[in-house]
């Protein structure tokens, strides 16, 4: 009974980690159609930059932003001759940017804030990468076959966990828990990281609700991704809209990755698997439905934890085994609805 | 049989690979072994995004080639020439079963479910300590022998890779310009047409991804016999990831794409690993490059880097279109028989009754007109009588009997065109219309692959000759068909229809789009057609166009029949005229 | 008297097709219009292309003095150009009142006042949305979802109002009612072009009508005159004879 409980509660907390992730997934697909092999990339970028910051070092992630806002400008270099001022004026702005970046990570390192603070230093740092890869990966081709979308996707992956690799090496970084111990509800003992998780998780989900629910730009991130053609008459410019819903996934994902990197080993390869389990949660939801998708992960989460206690090497066969007769089911369904 | 440039060319460079290994020092024979292998599997992936499909999970089908093999040479002792057979058995088994399952996945659902696939399987590779030995592997796997012949040394071990891999690319060359290879190439987006002319897509589906395993089987096979070590490792999700990259920058067109992948992927691997170690970096960056590479590749070469080597090569050998054609049907023909019968027809989508009791008649030898304003019902109709929907009343009867599956109509004697032109715009025209005789020849995949279909595709071309020589355009034959204007291309796909011999032809707004002059010669074909007794159903929004063709015209709105007669008696009903002009609306002051 | 829109040898086509063969006209403020003609005859192309769905292959679209040159849909909103799409592209599962708000989404630093007036112009123009302003779209009745397409294509105080169709899939009660609206907004000024395959219903309310056939336009006029053309029969029931006597 005890036992039960015990993974209840780790489950719980394993399958809110992912459903920051699998919420991630579906704003991207919804909005772009892009299925986002590389999502669990931000995650590793949010737990290493904010192992970054506590540890006192300069954040890695900053190269990677300003190496993105650096090619930006080399992108636009065409605009050059056609209009030199825009261009200009464009050139200034990411290297605004770039300078902004730099002071705030040296900025909060010399402060030496607090925890909750410095996680918010490392979202407005890792974010922003989720537009830039927008910019370079699905920007200039907004009308490609998902296929395409997966493949790229997966190249992004690739490159991101080689530069990570390249910038952090292939140690472990040991994250302290925001909060150490723990307390005994009832009979089990829950330590005080799961409750930071449970609220910071809920708060961003909440967040995300009200964002859509209740601003004007929520709801027509919403209405591009029901309708782009309709979207577009409204006078919504969805491009934006796409680099929106990169920028969120991304800082969601990233919210996830710092959750995530006390429980963790934090190192350069750990977003993909966490990438692909918020995958089978969220593909649960045939990416387009959030209820479901979050059904799903709390699902992979617990299914995650009772056979890592009872089969522990069969623990990924499990998961995404379970993937494949889902995803039929939805195909099935989806299928179903288009009639 | 004279030899064109091109296969010269192709033998030499084949046996230059071949002969490489008596030359090269061991070092780059391995690297020379591993590409070989890496470019079999490349060849099914490439098989497999010919057919519109992508998988993530390839490196999986490796992975359990190679288990198998390794497992029962080891236990038994048995001759890996035998294992090897058995080991693309069991693969071809699994991959048949995995096809079956996930074939009507859509869109991202099934990348997604050959990636779970992928990462489940090498997650049983190391999870089943006891059988595969877990993540340590297993060791101690005898050498590749064949009857008897042990192959111990790498240099002829190399030599025999690359022997296999060349015959791949040959036979998927083959495959290409063969009957199954023309179904093929209409899997990625023009289900509905394939099915139209007679091919099972959902079993062909299943075909490709069982062949795709299979060479990927082979692959897995030859490169634990090679190492004589198994581990779970090289058959991950990275390994899978790997063949795509190299499919895609070889280029997705050509079996020889995945030879040009893997070998400048492999020595890009060594030669960057080789650098960035003297530059004192460790582990794997050189997936950064090949990251940005693939990226790179998409948007800007989505074709691969084989098309721009293939502009620089001799033409390739056409296959021979001389001879006689396929022989037709006689049908005992009773000039005004009915073929086609609808009664009754109706059907609902939802709230929705697009189409009520539409009673319709077709008989041999004439030609008829289907017009209605918007929203009418043509098209449903259309493709309830093309079995690609079923209505939910009434009964549509083909040559006296009940309209079977959607697949077996043309056999039956019924073919047609569409209304956004579906031809395969990277085959050739009359590649395009050869498809149209796919009912009519027999070939499959192993006749295709072993070169054993000479004979009856020689004949399926000599009668898509024919069949352009009919239609005017025969000097367009070898242009790719999306190089030619639309008018051409809906006479293509009038051409297309003919080769299936059929007794009724379905044409889908055919003039739609076409200017004035390619409206004549449209107009011309069909009276041709028509001299030729072909019985033609024409669907069709240029009035004109159809008042000046048919003998008579059947009128829907709204989902119901409201006219139908000659030309001038339909031009006169106030019916059609109210239905076309709309009635009018009172204007209170 | 000020063009408000000029368009002159306009050319558009899909791949290798041609759907739209030099069409030129204009418009003036306050004028409304409408293309008629058969379907299939280029008339939902030409106002994609007004709208920036398509681009042209050749020819020039003045808006305002100014020419239109490649702008994305969005930015055409931004000029005072809006389409009410033949298939609505509406967004199911948002309500009446999103829509609205989203047809504003350019001017939403608008002031909530300003919103409201608009918002209550559009609920008096069309009393039935305020009924069901809570009311997801994607369970509204077709009629409903059309009104839902006009009202919020209006949200954005438009200076070109386009139309593509309004009356398909509608019973001719509502369509009756659609058309009533569209009289009103032209009585009260609004500039519009009018698509519409339904040449009678489309006639009482246009001013002026352009005739389109397969690309081309074969017969323009007084709406008055046009009812009475016999090109208009012509082009809807291909009384031309071209094909008759073409020979094998």
């Amino acid at each position: 009974m005890d036992t039960a409980l015990f993974l209840l509660v780790d489950g719980l907390t394993n399958g809110l980690v992912y459903a920051l992730l699998a919420l991630s997934l579906v704003l991207t697909f919804t909005v772009t159609r892009v299925v986002n092999i590389a999502q669990g990339e931000y995650v590793m970028l949010g737990a290493l930059t904010l192992a970054d910051l506590l540890q006192g070092r300069f954040p890695g992630s900053v190269y990677l932003l300003v190496g993105g806002l650096a090619l930006c400008v080399v992108l636009d270099a065409r605009r050059w001759r056609s209009d030199w001022k825009g261009a200009l004026l464009f050139a200034a702005g990411m290297l605004l940017a770039a300078v902004g970046a730099v002071a705030l990570a040296k900025g909060a390192l010399a402060l030496q804030l607090p925890v909750v603070a410095m996680m918010l230093v490392a979202l407005l740092l890792v974010a922003p990468i989720g537009v830039l890869i927008y910019r370079f990966t699905v920007h200039p081709i907004p009308d490609a076959s998902t296929i395409v979308f997966v493949i790229i996707s997966v190249g992004v992956s690739m490159s991101v966990q080689g530069l990570g690799l390249l910038i952090w090496g292939a140690s472990p970084y040991p994250v302290d828990p925001v909060a150490s111990g723990g307390t005994l509800l009832g009979p089990v003992f829950v330590p005080y990281q799961s409750f930071v998780i449970l609220v910071v998780a809920l708060a961003s989900m909440g967040g995300l609700y009200l964002f859509s629910e209740y601003t004007l730009v929520g709801k027509a991130l919403q209405a591009s991704a029901m309708n782009r053609l309709g979207a577009q008459f409204c006078g919504i410019p969805v491009a934006k809209a796409g680099g929106l819903a990169f920028l969120l996934a991304a800082a969601f994902s990233a919210i996830s990755g710092m959750l995530l990197a006390p429980l963790i080993t934090a190192n350069y390869e750990m977003g993909f698997m966490v990438g692909l389990k918020g995958f089978v949660g969220g593909a649960m939801g045939g990416l387009i439905d959030y209820p479901f998708a979050l059904l799903g992960v709390m699902m992979v989460g617990g299914l995650e934890t009772t056979s890592a206690y009872l089969a522990s090497a069969y623990r990924d066969v499990l998961v995404f085994g379970l993937l494949i007769p889902t995803l039929l089911w939805r195909n099935a369904r989806q299928r179903a609805e288009a009639r | 049989m004279i030899m064109r440039a091109r296969s010269v060319l192709g033998l030499c460079v084949g046996a230059a690979f071949v002969a490489a290994p008596w030359v090269l020092p061991s070092f780059y024979v391995g690297i020379l072994a591993f590409a070989g292998i890496y470019a079999l599997a490349a060849i099914g992936l490439i098989l497999l995004l010919q057919a519109g499909q992508v998988s993530l999970g390839q490196a999986a089908f490796m992975g359990i080639g190679g288990y198998v093999s390794a497992l029962v040479s080891r236990a038994y002792g048995i001759d890996s020439a035998l294992t090897l057979v058995l080991a693309v058995a069991v693969t071809a088994v699994i991959a048949a079963a995995f096809g079956l399952m996930t074939l009507k996945l859509r869109g991202h659902y099934l990348p997604l479910a050959t990636l779970a696939f992928g990462i489940a399987t090498s997650g049983v590779f190391t999870a089943w300590h006891d059988v595969t030995g877990g993540a340590s592997g297993l060791d101690k796997i005898p050498s590749l022998g064949l009857f008897g012949h042990v192959i111990t040394d790498d240099r002829f071990y190399a030599q025999l890779i690359w022997i296999v891999v060349l015959l791949a690319v040959c036979g998927v060359n083959r495959l290409r310009t063969s009957r199954v290879g023309r179904a093929i190439a209409t899997l990625e987006s023009h289900d509905g047409m394939a099915r139209s002319f007679g091919v099972d897509t959902t079993a062909l589906r299943v075909k490709v991804f069982v062949l795709s395993a299979v060479l990927a089987a082979l692959a897995g096979a030859l490169y634990v016999h090679l190492l004589r070590f198994v581990s779970p490792s090289p058959f991950g999700l990275s390994s899978s990831f790997k063949l795509l990259i190299m499919s895609v920058v070889g280029g997705p067109v050509s079996g020889a794409g995945a030879v040009l992948g893997a070998v400048t992927l492999e020595s890009a691997q060594w030669g960057l690993q080789d650098l960035l170690a003297r530059w004192g970096a460790s582990g794997n960056l050189e997936v950064i490059v090949f990251g940005i590479l693939l990226v790179v590749m998409l948007l800007k070469f989505p074709r691969g880097l084989w098309p721009t080597v293939e502009k620089r090569l001799p033409a390739p050998a056409a296959r021979s279109r001389d001879g006689a054609g396929l022989p037709m049907r006689r049908p005992d023909t009773k000039p005004g028989e009915v073929l086609l019968d609808l009664k009754g027809i109706g059907i609902r989508f939802g709230g929705l009754q697009a189409l009520a009791d539409v009673d319709m008649v077709l008989r041999r030898g004439e030609l008829v007109g289907l017009i209605g304003p918007n929203g009418a019902g043509k098209t449903t109709l259309f493709s309830i009588i093309s079995g690609l929907q079923r209505q939910t009343s009434g009964s549509v009867k083909l040559f006296g009997e009940p309209l079977p599956r959607s697949h077996l109509i043309v056999r039956n004697g019924m073919a047609r065109t569409f209304q956004h032109v579906q031809l395969v715009p990277e085959m050739s025209v009359i590649e395009n219309v050869a498809l149209g005789a796919y009912w009519r020849t027999r070939a499959g995949f192993a006749r295709s692959l072993l070169a054993l279909d000479a004979s009856e595709n020689q004949q399926a071309l000599a009668t898509a000759q024919a069949a352009l020589v009919r239609v005017g355009l025969a000097a367009e034959a070898d242009l790719p068909a999306g190089s030619l204007p639309l008018g051409k291309q809906r006479i293509v796909e009038i051409a297309r229809a003919l080769m299936a011999d059929p007794q009724i032809l379905l044409l889908d707004e055919p003039a739609a789009g076409l200017r004035f002059s390619e409206k004549l010669m449209l107009v011309k074909i069909l009276r041709q057609l028509q001299a030729d007794n072909v019985t033609i159903l024409l669907v069709e929004h240029d009035m004109e166009l159809v008042m000046g063709c048919v003998q008579r015209l059947v009128v829907l709105d709204r989902g119901r029949m409201i006219a139908e007669g000659t030309p001038h008696e339909v031009q006169a009903n106030p019916a059609v005229i109210a239905a076309y002009l709309g009635g009018s609306r009172d204007k209170a002051a | 008297m000020t063009k408000l829109l000029e368009v002159s040898d306009l050319t558009v086509g899909y791949g290798n097709a041609v759907a739209l063969e030099s069409i030129s006209f204009d418009l003036a403020r306050g004028e409304f219009i409408t293309f008629i003609g058969p379907n299939g005859a280029g008339k939902t192309t030409l106002l994609n292309c007004l709208m920036g769905v398509l681009s042209p292959r050749s020819g020039t679209v003045v808006f305002e003095g100014r020419a239109l040159n490649g702008e994305a849909p969005e930015a055409r909103v931004a000029k005072g150009i809006v389409l009410v799409p033949e298939r609505r592209e509406l967004f199911p599962s948002l309500s009446v009142e999103d829509h609205l708000r989203l047809g504003a989404f350019l001017k939403r630093r608008r002031s909530r006042e300003a919103t409201a007036t608009v918002l209550d112009r559009i609920y008096t123009l069309l009393p039935k949305l305020r009924e069901r302003r809570r009311q997801l779209a994607g369970t509204l009745s077709g009629g409903e979802q059309q009104m839902v397409a006009v009202g919020r294509a209006l949200m954005s105080e438009p200076q070109l109002l386009m139309l593509d169709e309004p009356s398909t899939g509608l019973a001719p009660r509502i369509t009756e009612e659609i058309f009533d609206t569209i009289d009103r907004l032209r009585s009260e000024g609004m500039t519009g072009i009018l698509v519409e395959q339904n040449a009678n219903l489309a006639l009482s309310v246009a001013s002026r009508g352009y005739v389109i056939e397969v690309g081309n336009v074969v017969a323009a006029g007084a709406a008055r005159e046009l009812r009475q053309d016999p090109r208009l029969m012509a082009a809807y029931l291909g009384a031309g004879d071209r094909y008759r006597d073409i020979a094998i």
